[in-house]
């Protein structure tokens, strides 16, 4: 079945291939173009460095006038994303434009990582340890960087 | 709303699309429009995203021709565009593409999922921006047009809307289903804080033109809002004391009020009550000097003189309770004579068929006083909402009076229209009916 948001996401993954961004990779699953598995690395020289961050894209007909639905499964500490994995990114949300790709979507998602809004926290434990004790705030990260390990097997 | 835009249009020189944002950005106050857009007009082009459109203003249509006969003759040359949003590989033909005054341009496919799905979000349709991230200039009817005519009379509606919204001299009927709009006919800026009343003349609902409520005097907007706040806040207490139905003071067998007067009696023990207060109304009746006592509320019954945080508390919800006992009771009852009106047509058909003399003037006055019955429910209701925002203590014991009276008037009026048939007596009834109305005149003016 060949419709307008399918045609988009077989562009998108043609372009995740022959143009990789650093740092994220991602694939339709293999039976539904509409659901995607993604990687994000945990960039170099911050505490998520060697980081590997298990996510869910799931797209609707409506892509790419609608954002997908983006969630991780690996479990997360960060002062913008939830206990159950879903992120509070405003690009997800009211500044969606339909001219974004599943890689844009992506390196968004990595650079919050290391620059999160303290402006709209979504796990309030991580949002005061960020403002107010930087390094404990660094050695959770680290925990969740070393547990992302553990999940890979 | 085409004539207030003509004229924004003349006075600032930008397009009638770019007339109508600035206005609905500035909530259709020409004035500030003007002084702002005289003060600084990039600063409010920007701000309201339409400083691309203004700015191909007067020479934009000359531009547009140049650059479309530039891309005539490219044509041939092959010069295929490039659409961010499909990302089609073999790109299109200029004339494919459709380009916002930003420069921004995408395929025509692109433009109508678009357009549909920013439609399928409502009436935040009319602040949907360019498609381009980050970009904050405001798509309009024009883009629309051009994109996606068959959406355009929807998405036409949706400007309407949101004009009748935000302009301070309109608003929608609250009518269930009704599309009337009503206008303000005063000059003089907002809605006359008197509360000035509407009623639409296609489907006869009347409500209060500056909040959209139904009419509520004496009560003012403000209060009345903070009164259904209070109401919503504490419906969880409330709703504990005012279950749908009361035991028996005497038999305690459970007691559904199914019509609208307050004179109750058990059906079980016969016990005939007040339903307000719950007291014997033998205590309530004409004769025995103190008609109806239980519209005032009496700080003395609970103790005074303990200050205790909690004793205050406990005071200030009682005094809560006592006056929303009261319009919870009106309330209901309102509802209930409006039911009835339509079994007082089926009535009022009876009576005229029991005697053939009779035409439908002479049973009129059951009709005139069933509705007479709804409004003083209604003016009954907001007097206790009132009363309790009154602080004055000599004012409300003055208004208490009034209101007693009414009360008790439309006590009885409601008793007297309730009754069968043939115990029915006109000019008693109709009596009652004028009764009612000047107290309703005077509680309001009070």
């Amino acid at each position: 079945m060949s419709t307008s948001a399918r045609r988009r996401l077989l562009r998108d993954f043609r372009r995740l291939q022959n143009d990789p961004p650093s740092g994220v990779t991602g694939a339709p699953m293999d039976t539904n173009i509409m659901l995607w598995q993604a990687v994000i690395f945990g960039p170099d020289d911050t505490p998520w460095e060697g980081g590997t961050f298990k996510l869910v894209l799931e797209f609707t007909e409506d892509y790419p006038n609608k954002a997908p639905q983006v969630r991780f499964l690996t479990k997360m500490f960060h002062p913008n994303i939830y206990n159950d994995g879903q992120i509070c990114l405003d690009i997800l949300q009211n500044q969606w434009s339909p001219i974004y790709d599943i890689s844009a979507i992506l390196t968004s998602i990595q650079s919050l990582l290391c620059d999160p809004n303290p402006a709209s926290p979504a796990n309030s434990e991580a949002s005061r340890l960020y403002n107010e004790n930087r390094r404990e705030y660094n050695r959770r990260v680290r925990e969740i960087v070393e547990q992302s390990w553990i999940d890979e097997s | 709303m085409t004539a207030q835009i003509r004229e924004v249009v003349d006075v600032l020189k930008v397009p009638p699309s770019a007339a109508a944002i600035l206005m609905r950005e500035h909530k259709w106050a020409k004035e500030r429009l003007f002084q702002a857009f005289f003060d600084n007009p990039e600063k409010v082009q920007e701000k309201c995203g339409v400083k691309a459109r203004c700015s191909c203003g007067s020479g934009g249509d000359e531009k547009v021709a140049k650059t479309s006969s530039k891309n005539r003759a490219t044509r041939s040359a092959s010069k295929r565009k490039h659409c961010e949003i499909c990302m089609d590989d073999d790109g299109f033909d200029p004339d494919e593409m459709i380009s916002m005054p930003c420069g921004h341009e995408f395929c025509e496919t692109c433009w109508y999922g678009f357009i549909h799905n920013a439609l399928d979000k409502g009436p935040l349709c009319v602040r949907e921006t360019c498609p381009q991230a980050g970009c904050n200039e405001l798509v309009t009817e024009e883009e629309v047009a051009r994109a996606a005519p068959d959406l355009l009379p929807k998405f036409e509606t949706y400007q309407l809307r949101s004009f009748v919204e935000t302009y301070g001299m309109t608003r929608w009927c609250p009518g269930p289903g009704c599309e009337q709009v009503a206008v303000a006919r005063a000059s003089g800026g907002a809605f006359a804080d008197a509360g000035g009343v509407a009623r639409c003349e296609k489907c006869s609902t009347s409500f209060c033109l500056k909040c959209g409520e139904e009419p509520h005097a004496p009560i003012n907007c403000r209060e009345l809002a903070l009164w259904q706040e209070k109401c919503r806040n504490e419906s969880e207490t409330a709703n504990w004391i005012l279950a749908n139905t009361k035991p028996c003071p005497k038999c305690s067998s459970r007691i559904e009020k199914n019509q609208g007067c307050n004179h109750m009696t058990c059906s079980s023990c016969k016990f005939e009550f007040c339903w307000i207060c719950m007291g014997d109304w033998t205590q309530h009746g004409a004769d025995t000097g103190g008609y109806y006592k239980c519209n005032k509320y009496d700080p003395n019954a609970s103790n005074d003189n303990d200050q205790s945080d909690a004793a205050k508390a406990k005071r200030e919800l009682d005094r809560y309770l006592h006056y929303y006992k009261r319009f919870h009771g009106h309330s209901q009852a309102q509802e209930f004579a409006k039911k009835s009106l339509k079994e007082t047509e089926a009535r009022m058909v009876a009576l005229q068929e029991q005697n053939v003399d009779t035409v439908w003037t002479d049973v009129e006055f059951l009709k005139t006083a069933n509705e007479q019955l709804v409004e003083c429910r209604k003016v009954l209701k907001y007097t206790y909402a009132f009363a309790f925002y009154l602080q004055d203590a000599d004012k409300r014991s003055r208004f208490e009076f009034h209101q007693e009276m009414l009360e008790k008037f439309t006590e009885s009026l409601s008793e007297l229209s309730e009754k069968p048939l043939h115990e029915m007596n006109r000019t008693e009834v109709v009596n009652q009916v004028s009764i009612v109305f000047i107290d309703c005149v005077i509680v309001l003016g009070g």
